[in-house]
């Protein structure tokens, strides 16, 4: 029935030969591949060796000698824990990155709701202002906001932390509140006539079906603020209300140059939760990053 | 169906472990704030010190002793690592938390002296009897002496008593020494035979090198000194004059050129030239002749050796030039802020009694300030494999203070050109000189050091303020009222208004007032230590010395301009490049796109620690991977933060920025994803090759994200500072000064908030104006079609 020469065969053979890319450019797309994620993956792997390699193997530089006597060092671990504190470092980050993680969903989720689903004078320019402020950078409000907080005599506490935390990011307001501008009018009216006020409509049938952003704000904040150095370095004084970032860098000082091994076992055990958060929460990691690009 | 249950059960086993761990994280930090409430109803005494974990120890040691003695009195010691400490403790100044009890350095004396931050010391002094007074050896008195009414130092109250101290010494191998058949000189020596003695025991062998000399400030002064030169001219009364810097002193300049001949020239003195290594190490593994000037506190280390003998002897000096050693020391400074000045004024004395500073001596890693006790038997035999006591005691006979300039930058200038001339030998010793003097008198010219100010005008500037706000306000409601609305809408509009007021607090609070406080700080100067009031109003000063009087800013601009220069195209090529290849459908593809994202989760401090340890140029998975190839051209990996540090560092940073490369790559290869099929199949159609249809379909339908990547980059580029920070801080020659490094250090660690509210705002302009360009430049190259999804 089909004629071998039609044009329409014809394109379709071209298109299902090219779609496919050659098999040459699909192979050494492929072993480039490979070669980069060995690549990528070394300092993993060197990270992990080294952690549990005695002091002498690694200051030795030699990469394929092993552990060193008597096998894996396990031991590193305990003992760089215990000389940077860890448990309490540990105790005061988790304690931080919750409260964060909480107050930023909740404010930003507040927010976004706001601009989404109520109409009021102003609602424009505010959300331009807001979306704005993502441009400037930290470093011109740092030093007046620390005067803040030094006049509240906050310094040395966790609220300087975690406050602003509690009073929405623009970034997650945005996300939001385009995922609140998609939810039906229907829905919010069928509630509405059901008399629902509007911090049920906001508890009951915002919240639930915002899943996916709760998601990424809640996986970005905890990235932002496990990881944060400067904010801890400038309120943190006192010892024992170390973070993570400044006992591994106070580590790094103390003992960085000369026991290359604990340190690495100490950065290990500091990475550990947010690469098995990566591995947990893949999708929301990728989906966030992807976001942030397109909403261009 | 197996794989989803593991999967499942893993979610849950998670989920319960996170809870759990937040769960004991409140609870710990809650009992523990709890707990210190009601430990806070008695005397606690804060103390901040800096040390080894051994002097560390002993401190505590004390702590206990006197908790013991006084047992309402609760001890609490703050430990920060000495490169780190002096920033700390202005930043507790400045936030109004300073520690009670705090290690006071000689040269920082004027200032906290003059701004009331340190009590005088005398009337406890001379509560604990004279006997004991007239014990102190009187030199560490006088260096702690200043009188703020006629600002000179020697005189007037005492701000601090000295813990301990030591002069500097040398330390030699004496089996090397014999080796090479030159007599260990005990008793003294003169820099010529210096000289002889290391070029013999450097001729021992490839891997043996004569001397070693760490050359931060102290040790310099020491050599500068013993060659008969001088930091500064003197004036009538005998004061250095620090606006004349003695460069063309004969013995400062003697002592360059030894220094340069044996290092650089000769190779006899090892040259350290990377961050790694300090130099010192090789001492203790026996390949060193000498090392020095030192401190007491080396022989702690020498103590641990057991492959070879070492032995304490004096400094060399040069034939004619009485020998003379600087101090090292610090001292108890009391906090004038403090709560419980009383109490800490005896805990200071009690830590300054016989009784105390047996405790400290113990150590041997210092000298006590009580001469009863440092020339005790007890104390001088330490049962030691070199008895080094007698010795430090002689040489501690020909103490002196050196006294430096206020403005700390002199320091930086000396240390700089010291670099430059005596180690990298990139200047010339007649270069370097002269810089110091330049770049020094440069520095004081600057209208900012040398012009007086009026205070801020802050009450006017509230009123305007206020004026301001107050149009605002008015200009809002009169624009709102032209809107008309019914009960219903306006009952609508109060609630979205309640939900975005979260943001709206947030935004006066910490964007919109502090963006105006940092304007006018940015007109002013101001310490941070001072209550905000004592701010002077300077103008556009900051500005004024920022472009025409401070060469590290320029450098900070060059640094963040080759870093945003090499980091954006190779980031933006590679992460475009690997989502191209990852688009070709290869199987696999989502474990690959894992494998790339997973290091970008990785950042911060650890990411900084992680990139230290494998670029360290001894023992680090890059050199030793780059070595084996360029090992065939018989070329060594560079030194990225050593010696290489001009050039390498920041391409360093840059591989370290390349590993994070999944972020981006992700964002283009969603971007890839949604490019409709219909387009590439067009195109396949009118037969256009893969490279066709790459740079005329797939890049212009991707260019809005290459645009968004860019700009984004350039924006993360200019604000590096963590890694900087944990890694080199400024590195070698500032060659890692970073601008928001720069930034962070202008204000809290010199204290000059006005100077970096105003480099603050350069960035924000730079950042704008980048941003503006960015966009103009990008009309022509952007197709904004088919993402508009």
């Amino acid at each position: 029935m089909k004629n071998a020469e039609s044009p329409i065969t014809q394109i379709d053979a071209q298109l299902s030969a090219s779609r496919k890319p050659t098999d040459w450019l699909r192979i050494s797309a492929w072993v480039l591949l490979i070669v980069g994620s060995l690549i990528l993956l070394m300092p993993f792997a060197w990270m992990v060796k080294s952690s549990l390699s005695t002091e002498q193997v690694v200051q030795s530089g030699e990469v394929w000698v092993g552990f060193g006597e008597g096998g894996p060092q396990w031991e590193n671990y305990p003992e760089s824990l215990a000389r940077m504190d860890f448990l309490n470092a540990l105790a005061n980050t988790v304690f931080i990155t919750f409260f964060s993680i909480v107050g930023m969903v909740l404010s930003s989720s507040l927010v976004g709701f706001g601009f989404a689903r109520f109409r009021f004078r102003g609602r424009k320019p505010l959300f331009i202002l807001m979306l704005s402020t993502m441009m400037l950078p930290p470093q011109v409000t740092m030093i007046p906001v620390f005067v803040l907080w030094r006049y509240l005599g906050v310094i040395d506490t966790f609220w300087p932390l975690v406050l602003p935390m509690c009073l929405a990011g623009p970034f997650f307001v945005f996300m939001f509140r385009q995922f609140f501008s998609q939810i039906p009018e229907d829905l919010v009216e069928a509630a509405r006539i059901d008399g629902a006020s509007n911090m049920r409509i906001y508890f009951q049938l915002m919240l639930p079906l915002s899943k996916p952003v709760i998601a990424i704000t809640a996986i970005y904040t905890f990235m932002g603020v496990w990881n944060d150095f400067l904010g801890p370095l400038i309120y943190l004084n006192s010892p024992e209300k170390n973070t993570l970032a400044l006992a591994l860098n106070a580590f790094r000082g103390q003992y960085g140059i000369s026991d290359a091994h604990l340190l690495m076992a100490a950065s290990f055990v500091c990475m550990f939760p947010c690469v098995v958060l990566f591995f947990a929460a893949q999708r929301y990691f990728i989906e966030g990053v992807s976001t942030s690009g397109m909403k261009g | 169906m197996k794989y989803s249950t593991i999967k499942s059960v893993a979610a849950v086993l998670l989920t319960f472990a996170t809870g759990l761990l937040v769960l004991w994280s409140i609870i710990h930090v809650s009992a523990r704030t709890l707990l210190q409430e009601d430990e806070a109803r008695d005397t606690t005494l804060r103390m901040m010190v800096w040390g080894h974990e051994h002097e560390n120890k002993i401190l505590r040691e004390m702590a206990d002793a006197y908790e013991d003695l006084h047992p309402d009195v609760r001890i609490e010691v703050i430990y920060v690592a000495h490169n780190n400490y002096l920033s700390k403790l202005k930043t507790m100044i400045a936030a109004g938390d300073p520690p009670d009890l705090f290690y006071l350095q000689y040269d920082l004396v004027p200032d906290f002296a003059s701004l009331g931050l340190v009590l005088p010391m005398d009337e406890a002094l001379d509560e604990m009897g004279g006997e004991w007074k007239d014990d102190i050896y009187p030199v560490l008195l006088q260096g702690f002496r200043f009188n703020p009414e006629t600002q000179t130092r020697g005189d007037g109250p005492l701000w601090g008593i000295a813990r301990d101290y030591t002069p500097l010494a040398m330390y030699v191998n004496v089996d090397l020494y014999e080796q090479a058949g030159v007599p260990v000189p005990y008793d003294g020596w003169t820099w010529d035979e210096f000289e002889e003695a290391s070029r013999a025991i450097d001729g021992l062998g490839d891997n043996i090198f004569g001397a070693f000399m760490g050359l931060w400030a102290d040790p310099l002064i020491a050599i500068i000194w013993n060659h008969g030169g001088e930091l500064f001219e003197f004036d009538e009364q005998g004061n250095p004059d620090f606006t004349r810097p003695d460069i063309d002193n004969p013995g400062l300049i003697a002592a360059f050129e030894r220094i340069r001949r044996l290092r650089i020239d000769e190779g006899i003195v090892y040259n350290a030239i990377g961050i790694n290594r300090s130099g010192a190490e090789e001492f203790f593994t026996g390949r060193v002749g000498t090392i020095g000037p030192t401190g007491r506190w080396t022989s702690g280390l020498c103590e641990a050796i057991d492959t070879f003998r070492y032995a304490v002897v004096p400094m060399p000096h040069v034939p004619g030039v009485k020998p003379r050693s600087p101090i090292m020391t610090a001292a108890w400074g009391v906090s004038a802020k403090g709560d419980h000045p009383e109490e800490t004024m005896e805990l200071v004395m009690y830590l300054s009694s016989p009784a105390g500073q047996r405790l400290l001596s113990s150590d041997g890693l210092s000298i006590s300030i009580n001469r009863t006790i440092a020339e005790s038997d007890e104390v001088l035999n330490l049962g030691r494999k070199f008895e080094d006591g007698p010795v430090y005691l002689d040489i501690a006979k020909s103490v002196d203070f050196q006294l430096m300039p206020r403005q700390r930058e002199f320091e930086d200038i000396l240390l700089a050109e010291q670099n430059a001339a005596l180690r990298l030998g990139s200047r010339s010793i007649e270069e370097a000189l002269a810089n110091i003097k330049e770049l020094w008198a440069f520095e004081l010219s600057s209208p900012l050091k040398t012009k007086a100010y009026p205070r801020m005008p802050w009450v006017s500037v509230g009123a305007s303020l206020l004026a301001l706000i107050a149009a605002a306000v008015t200009f809002v409601w009169w624009r709102a009222r032209k809107e008309k609305l019914g009960a219903l809408d306006r009952a609508h509009e109060r609630s979205g208004m309640g939900f975005i007021s979260i943001w709206v607090i947030g935004f006066v609070a910490l964007t919109a007032g502090p963006m105006f406080l940092s304007g006018l700080l940015a007109l002013s100067r101001w310490s941070a230590v001072t209550p905000l009031g004592e701010a002077e109003f300077v103008g556009f000063g900051n500005f004024v010395h920022m472009f025409s009087h401070d060469p590290p800013f320029w450098k900070s601009i060059w640094v963040t301009a080759y870093y945003v220069v090499l980091a954006i195209p190779i980031g933006q090529l590679a992460s475009l490049g690997v989502a191209l290849l990852m688009n070709t459908e290869v199987r696999g593809i989502a474990v690959f796109r894992t494998i790339f994202f997973v290091p970008s989760v990785i950042t911060g401090v650890v990411l900084g620690a992680l990139w230290l340890a494998l670029l360290n140029n001894d023992y680090g998975l890059i050199n030793q991977v780059m070595n084996v190839p360029l090992g065939w051209f018989g070329v060594r990996a560079p030194n990225w933060f050593g010696d290489d540090a001009q050039w390498a560092a920041i391409p360093a940073f840059v591989m370290m920025n390349l590993w994070g490369v999944g972020s981006a790559m992700v964002i283009y290869l969603a971007g890839l994803k949604a490019i409709p099929k219909s387009l590439t199949e067009a195109a396949i159609i009118d037969g256009a090759s893969a490279w066709h249809r790459l740079t005329h379909v797939t890049l212009p339908m991707l260019s809005p994200l290459i645009f968004f990547n860019f700009v984004m980059g350039i924006i993360g580029s200019f604000q590096v500072f963590t890694q900087a920070f944990v890694m080199t801080r400024r590195g070698p020659d500032d060659a890692t000064l970073f601008y928001v490094l720069y930034l962070y250090l202008q204000a809290f660690e010199f204290h000059n908030m006005g100077y970096a509210s105003a480099m603050a705002w350069v960035l924000f302009v730079v950042i704008l104006l980048v941003t503006l360009l960015a966009f103009r430049g990008s009309r022509n190259l952007v197709h904004y079609e088919g993402l508009k999804s």
